[in-house]
């Protein structure tokens, strides 16, 4: 099968990557990712003193037999992770090809890192399709196929709702046409997800110039704007406050507001989403 | 206000030609290109907060029309070449012959106390009355052919450069002198007097005539002394001027002046001579050209000036 989206470098650099879990309440299936607490796993982790109400079965009597002090074992903690892939499939997110390969590439890192540790992970593709993946590391190629699949698909109305309970990513370039505030009210009402937003140099710098007729590639929409120097910075204010509202919602969800940008390569691309190989 | 250039309607039609020229190059330039977007949100809050920077961009549009349209207005102006009246004028020189005396009588009854002198053409033109007396009578040129060249040349030695003053000619006859580059507007007198006036002509001296004044004293050399006691220099004086006295019009100027003022004769022969084709043409007629070819200069500035800030604003 050739490959648009995945190439076998970028797979092999997706297996090296990790994804931190955070604590869940619902999961107790054991998994194989790393978390940043300690558990009841065999494997060793640390010392430390004993404070009140600590559990006594982790003392180490043979240290209290030896020293006197009530020192604790650590051992690691794995955690699962039931994980959710939101994918937006707009016609925005389809405007460029380079939008559509990276939002479709970190579907794949995000996924293919979730199921490489062991996780369960449910694909939405925006309202047309889902796909769900409980085979952990076996389903792997299947994952990778579809999201081969998917870089064919044609461009889909709206996004899908965000499922409860679950730890979830959402791709998108997040341009709501209805506007700002709408996007702002939209956010507030959501269910928490790290955004992981799409773009290109086109949005951060737009090359327009003259009088335009602005039409959106999504609802057939239409603004009129002169576009030139002075109306540049007006541009860029907006921009800002577009990214401010995103980082605001990433923050009360306790997660990072991750930003790919289309026009750059994949490694690139994948260095974004996972700074140092490990997405938290 | 009369216009010497290209005629007001015709003007105004160049200008509607100009201004729908203009227009529909504004619309062009102006016009809105479509363009699909990835989205317009961003877009739709750029134009739900316009700067003041950006509304000034939108002006300037409106403006640079609007400049345009002065641009071409003033141009077409200049081709006009319109003239306003200058100020009245403080002495008259009337110049008539047969054909033009009842009109002469006329304006110079309208024009009093302005006239300053009044000069029968003929064969020999000659001064009739002085300035002072308050009415013309209709003293009948001789009937003969006039000659207005010379009748104009006297009017002009005796205003001697009055910056206010003009010459009035009432003749049918055509007059010679626009050859010498003088400038006469016919038409505001004919206004004033459309039905009287047969040929009116005004004539604005320009500067003084020394030649001029040589050539008056000499004609006027052989008459009887005139004793004048505010003149500088008496009648039978003045073959003691020297050279340079002659041609200075400010030792010569007062003594005609008050020569004439007190009492010219009658019947003044004005000897024709030889030197008469030797005067000095005098300076080039000046119109209200000038002020519209600073405001043409003006206005292509200002639209050069539109053209570099509209790219400059265009180029990223």
């Amino acid at each position: 099968m050739s490959r648009n989206v995945l190439t076998n470098e970028l797979i092999a650099s997706i297996r090296q990557l990790k994804i931190t879990a955070r604590p869940s309440s619902l999961n107790r299936r054991e998994g194989l990712h790393d978390s940043r607490t300690h558990g009841d796993s065999l494997e060793f982790h640390d010392f430390r003193g004993y404070v009140p109400g600590d559990d006594l079965r982790r003392i180490d009597w043979n240290i209290f037999q030896r020293h006197r002090k009530l020192i604790l074992r650590q051992f690691r903690h794995f955690q699962n992770c039931d994980a959710c892939i939101i994918l937006d499939n707009s016609a925005s997110i389809h405007f460029k090809p380079e939008r559509r390969l990276a939002a479709l590439r970190a579907a794949a890192a995000i996924g293919g890192t979730l199921l490489n540790q062991n996780d369960r992970l449910e694909l939405r593709v925006g309202t047309i399709s889902v796909h769900q993946y409980r085979n952990g590391r076996n389903a792997l190629p299947e994952f990778f196929e579809q999201i081969e699949k998917l870089s064919n698909t044609k461009a889909t109305p709206a996004m899908p709702p965000i499922p409860e309970r679950r730890r979830c990513w959402v791709i998108s370039d997040f341009l709501e046409p209805q506007g700002l505030d709408f996007l702002r009210k939209r956010l507030e009402n959501s269910r928490p997800f790290t955004p992981v937003r799409i773009f290109d140099n086109e949005d951060v710098s737009p090359s327009l110039r003259g009088n335009l007729q602005l039409t959106d590639v999504e609802t057939g929409s239409s603004c009129s704007v002169s576009v030139d120097r002075d109306v540049l910075p007006g541009y860029q204010a907006v921009y800002r406050e577009f990214l401010a509202i995103i980082d605001s919602f990433s923050s009360r969800s306790r997660t990072s507001h991750y930003m790919i940008n289309g026009d750059d390569s994949p490694a690139r691309q994948l260095e974004a989403l996972f700074p140092g190989g490990i997405l938290q | 206000m009369t216009f010497l250039g290209i005629n007001p309607i015709t003007a105004a039609f160049l200008f509607a030609a100009a201004a729908g020229v203009f227009i529909i190059l504004h619309f062009l330039r102006n016009r809105y290109r479509v363009q699909t977007v990835a989205g317009i949100m961003l877009w739709r809050e750029v134009i739900g907060k316009p700067s003041r920077r950006m509304l000034f961009g939108r002006l300037s549009a409106l403006l640079s029309l609007l400049m345009m349209l002065l641009c071409a207005a003033a141009l077409l102006a200049a081709l006009s070449e319109p003239v306003t009246p200058g100020p009245k004028p403080e002495r008259t020189v009337i110049i008539y012959d047969a054909e033009g005396a009842d009109a002469a009588s006329a304006f110079a009854e309208n024009l009093n106390p302005a006239v300053f002198a009044v000069i029968a053409a003929g064969k020999t033109p000659r001064t009739v009355k002085n300035f002072n007396e308050r009415f013309i009578p209709a003293a009948r040129p001789p009937e003969e052919h006039s000659e207005l060249s010379e009748a104009i040349r006297l009017a002009e030695i005796l205003l001697d450069g009055e910056p206010n003053g003009q010459i009035a000619v009432f003749s049918r006859s055509r007059p010679v002198f626009d050859a010498r580059g003088m400038t006469y507007h016919g038409p505001e007198l004919a206004q004033e007097m459309p039905d009287k006036a047969t040929s009116i002509r005004k004539i604005r001296l320009k500067g003084n005539a020394p030649e001029a004044l040589k050539l008056l004293i000499a004609n006027i050399s052989a008459l009887e002394p005139v004793d004048s006691g505010d003149a500088d220099i008496v009648l039978d004086e003045y073959p003691d001027f020297t050279a340079a006295q002659w041609t200075d019009p400010e030792v010569v100027t007062p003594y005609l002046r008050s020569l004439l003022v007190d009492g010219p004769p009658e019947n003044l022969p004005i000897v024709r001579q030889a030197t008469l084709t030797e005067l000095p043409a005098p300076a080039a007629a000046k119109t209200g050209m000038d002020w519209f070819n600073l405001l043409i200069a003006a206005a292509l500035l200002f639209l050069l000036i539109d053209f570099v800030l509209y790219f400059k604003q265009r180029i990223p």
